[in-house]
């Protein structure tokens, strides 16, 4: 049985926030970056990745993380994680250093640049 | 006309519902006995305009086999079912214990070495009573297996560990051990890996065992893999041996954060 995770995309003006729900691992984690992939246009300036109802994560969804970064890197696009401070991905991803690519926000707001 | 047999056996309790269309009746096996759950007045599927099937209960008692059956198990001619289904108890008590080899048993006994007349599928089922606070599994090395471990580890861990943070940083690290064995596997060897898990003293016991010959990885993933085991567990211990590799872990529970390293 494979992982089960879904991908849902909001865009709010030059920001897309990406919700991943369920649970990332090896199972799945590639047909998961592929569609983290596609789903972010040229034109934001920046993407939230909301993990919020992200059950599970294991070291190969946090390459996940780590690809993202460099793509939207190259194009000079942000990527920043929302993690609420009592979620059990806390901790891991400040052990694998996750927001040395991307800053971590407990909240949506936030993570959100301020408005115009 | 078909029969048919529909069951739902509950892993906690044992208990079992079943609707049977004209199907003979499951064999439970416990204790060395043999019996049958019976359900009454059941018609072939086909067999009537306006069939009532009703829905039985029973239970299989822990450690019990439960054998299901198709027709052509129980089918000679001439033969009334009652006397076919006494002998199919009495070859199921003779069987050996182990799963595949009772169904080897029950085949070869039910037939004496010819072929039955009809098709026959069996199908052998045994609830293991789980020891509260080990656990013990085989996995195949694959991706697919991670989901399979982590239900097990959340019913495992669930009356032991009431904080959902320690839950999911035992069931990650014991993933990510796991991790290295699945991402090289291969040939014979490597088809399968062992976890077992121990809550003992307050304190966590895990181990991953696989079979292969151990490959360095050197890849960022495996690193990161490497540093959650660290961070998340008190002492990280690998065992490398000919017939393979096995990572010891422990962990103190309830204390909220392991010691840092």
């Amino acid at each position: 049985m494979n992982a089960d995770a879904e991908i849902a995309v909001e865009r709010r003006e030059h920001t897309l926030i990406v919700r991943v729900a369920g649970e990332v691992d090896m199972s799945n984690a590639v047909l998961v970056g592929d569609e983290l992939t596609r789903s972010v246009p040229n034109d934001v300036h920046g993407v939230v990745l909301e993990l919020s109802a992200t059950r599970y994560l294991d070291s190969a969804a946090i390459e996940l993380i780590f690809a993202l970064a460099r793509r939207l890197g190259r194009r000079r696009q942000t990527l920043s994680v929302v993690v609420p401070d009592a979620s059990p991905l806390r901790r891991v991803l400040t052990l694998t250093d996750v927001g040395s690519v991307a800053p971590m926000h407990p909240s949506l707001e936030l993570a959100l640049p301020p408005r115009e | 006309m078909a029969t048919a047999l529909f069951m739902v056996l509950d892993r906690d309790t044992g208990d079992v519902e079943w609707i049977s269309a004209g199907h003979p009746p499951p064999l439970v096996l416990a204790g060395g006995r043999a019996g049958f759950l019976e359900a009454d007045g059941s018609v072939p599927i086909g067999a009537s305009e306006r069939p009532v099937f009703r829905l039985a209960h029973g239970h299989v008692p822990g450690s019990a086999t439960l054998l299901l059956y198709t027709d052509g198990l129980v089918e000679r001619r001439g033969e009334p079912l009652d006397a076919l289904l006494e002998q199919l108890g009495t070859v199921a008590e003779g069987a050996r214990e182990d799963l595949d080899l009772m169904c080897d048993d029950v085949l070869s006994e039910s037939f004496s070495g010819a072929d039955p007349a009809d098709d026959v599928a069996l199908l052998a089922v045994r609830l293991e009573p789980v020891e509260a606070g080990h656990l013990k599994m085989t996995l195949p090395a694959e991706p697919d297996a991670l989901v399979s471990l982590r239900r097990r580890l959340e019913r495992f861990l669930a009356p032991a560990v009431s904080d959902e943070v320690e839950r999911y940083e035992i069931i990650l690290t014991v993933s990510e051990a796991a991790c290295n064995t699945i991402e090289h596997a291969y040939g014979p060897g490597d088809a399968s890996f062992d976890v077992e898990a121990r809550l003992e003293s307050g304190e966590l016991h895990a181990s991953v065992r696989d079979f292969g010959s151990w490959r360095p990885r050197r890849d960022e993933t495996h690193g990161r893999g490497l540093k959650i085991v660290d961070g998340l567990m008190d002492s990280v211990e690998v065992e490398r041996g000919e017939a393979g590799t096995t990572v010891h872990l422990r962990r103190r529970l309830g204390r909220g954060r392991p010691a840092a390293a």
